[in-house]
């Protein structure tokens, strides 16, 4: 038995975070809260979402299978499905409501009433296993200086290469034609790790990623040479927390 | 050289800006005989380094090739590798040819000079250290090599066909019959003297109403690599007996024609070739101080020309390869 109120805005903001990786996935209901482990259809990228039960104003589980704490209900869903229906919705609060006999999820946002379609669990994706990283530079900086480069970035290349030298933090596009080129002293950023290293990436994903972290006020950035790159930000007013993990390109000689 | 099918060809004129940022399988051993053949002096004798060797290939390789890499053509080169069997009377008969072109090439010379460009044409012949010269300086330039198990044009349409490559670039119909679905000829002559031209497979077969497989007989009428054909049959006839019969075993049976050795053989060798799978395509930036020293120091080719062909490669993106994110899960 799942039953929860939320605030519309803030579950929209939360599925955005997740449609910038994944169209759907296997989202885990539990006693304190909902999370989320999916790797892109392509297997480039992987998005970690947890979001509290307090993000709710109401939030009720019990597992249908046992009365245990650790128990958990797991369904398919269509995220973009979802995102569309909060779209129409509005500022409303959203109620939700599952009914896992009937694979359905109802949505109602004041007099709109929905019902979604789950997916079959089984056609989705196996669950990825949680990465064991380390990332030798850190880096926090305000999101919307991230996502401005990002945003003049995508006229210029099809790749972005993030990196540190010193205590400057870069990104750096070369296009056939143009070059863009952002460097930040450390001074000018949040918190930054010294060191030198850079790394590759495609900016298709990097643009999906940074639409789904604009309600963020910052975001860490891990980083590594030639290595993955992690952007853990919140959602929900703290009370959520994701992640989004990247492959890099590597350069060839 | 190939199947003389061009009667029943009708190719589209094309431009290298046309084709710009596609990927072309070209065949090695036709590129090279082609620059080998036109690349000469006025008199045919080929281009030659201080040492004698000849050096009309590689010149042909750095300026024709940068040229269409300078259009954003990804060049990639597939040598040939064990000839077939049969192809040993073809090719018999080819160097006897090679060798009798020789011969006139050298009395002409002396006789008419005129004529003594079309002789040393046909006398151009390629041996091993051509061969590797040129996968050198491929290596060298950082264009990919593909090495067939047999056909080079095989295995051009083979990567065509698997999505490796857009188009086989060959001046020899056989692509079609190896299965290339579109081929380009003229790629690398100069441009003044003939213009690049596409054929596709399907328009092809459409056109005259028959299959790949009919193709393949018809070419086996003719005549091809392989086999010398029927003599008194050339395209026309030959279309309109595979239109009629629609194969090699009804034409016998209906005595069109007696029996054609080794067939089945030959249509084989078309239709199921044998092709390396486990090739690699990778694109390098090109080292220009080895180009340099291979070229300009150990062939005498000029710094100058060389530095000005090399400013022609697309300065390679740094796109690197995406990686799969497993690989840290």
């Amino acid at each position: 038995m799942f039953e929860a109120r939320i605030d519309a805005s803030v579950l929209r903001e939360c599925i955005e975070s997740i449609t910038a990786v994944v169209d759907e996935g296997k989202l885990r209901i539990a006693e304190d809260g909902l999370k989320l482990r999916a790797v892109d259809p392509a297997n480039v990228a992987m998005v970690s979402f947890e979001l509290h039960r307090d993000a709710f104003d109401d939030f009720r589980f019990k597992s249908e299978s046992g009365a245990e704490a650790t128990a958990a209900a797991e369904v398919g869903i269509d995220f973009v499905k979802l995102r569309g229906i909060l779209e129409i919705g509005g500022r409303e609060e959203v109620d939700l409501k599952l009914d896992e006999q009937a694979q359905k999820l109802f949505t109602r946002m004041g007099s709109l009433a929905y019902t979604i379609s789950l997916l079959d669990p089984s056609s989705l994706r196996k669950e990825p296993k949680v990465p064991e990283l380390e990332f030798p530079v850190q880096v926090i900086i305000e999101t919307e200086e991230f996502r401005r480069t990002i945003r003049a970035a995508e006229k210029i290349g099809d790749h972005i290469m993030l990196g540190v030298d010193g205590e400057e933090f870069y990104m750096q596009v070369e296009g056939e034609m143009d070059k863009l080129r952002l460097g930040l002293r450390k001074e000018q950023l949040i918190h930054l790790t010294p060191g030198t290293l850079h790394s590759l990436y495609s900016l298709d994903y990097i643009s999906a990623m940074s639409k789904g972290m604009s309600h963020a006020a910052n975001i860490t950035l891990n980083l590594g040479k030639d290595y993955p790159l992690q952007v853990d930000f919140e959602v929900a007013e703290g009370k959520g927390k994701v992640s989004y993990l990247l492959a890099p390109r590597i350069e060839s000689e | 050289m190939g199947v003389n099918i061009g009667e029943l060809v009708e190719p589209k004129e094309t431009s290298l800006e046309a084709i710009s940022g596609k990927i072309v399988a070209i065949d090695a051993h036709n590129t090279l005989y082609q620059f080998l053949s036109i690349i000469r002096q006025p008199d045919g004798t080929p281009l030659k380094d201080s040492s004698g060797r000849i050096t009309s290939h590689l010149s042909g390789l750095i300026y024709r090739t940068t040229n269409l890499m300078e259009k954003g053509i990804r060049p990639v080169f597939v040598f040939d590798g064990k000839p077939s069997e049969l192809k040993g009377a073809v090719t018999k008969a080819r160097s006897e040819r090679r060798e009798e072109a020789r011969r006139k090439w050298e009395e002409a010379k002396l006789r008419f000079p005129e004529e003594a460009l079309k002789y040393a044409k046909a006398s151009a012949r390629i041996d091993a250290t051509i061969i590797e010269d040129a996968k050198t300086l491929l290596t060298y330039l950082g264009i990919p090599s593909v090495q067939a198990k047999a056909e080079g044009e095989a295995q051009a349409a083979y990567m065509v066909q698997n999505g490796d490559a857009e188009l086989v670039s060959s001046q020899d119909y056989d692509s079609l019959l190896f299965g290339a679905p579109i081929m380009i000829r003229n790629l690398s002559a100069p441009r003044r003297k003939a213009t690049p031209e596409v054929v596709i497979l399907k328009e092809l077969e459409e056109t005259h109403g028959i299959t790949r497989e009919e193709l393949v007989d018809l070419a086996i009428l003719i005549g091809t690599d392989f086999n010398p054909g029927i003599k008194g049959i050339g395209a026309k006839r030959a279309l309109k007996l595979i239109k009629e019969y629609h194969g090699i075993e009804k034409l016998i049976e209906a005595s069109e024609i007696e029996r054609i050795e080794n067939y089945e053989l030959v249509r084989a060798i078309f239709l199921h070739p044998c092709v390396n799978e486990s090739y690699e395509i990778t694109w390098g930036t090109p080292n220009e101080e080895k180009v340099k020293e291979f070229l300009c120091e150990e062939h005498d080719f000029s710094e100058e020309r060389v530095s000005t062909a090399l400013a022609k490669i697309p300065r390679q993106k740094i796109t690197g390869s995406q990686k799969r994110i497993e690989q840290w899960l």
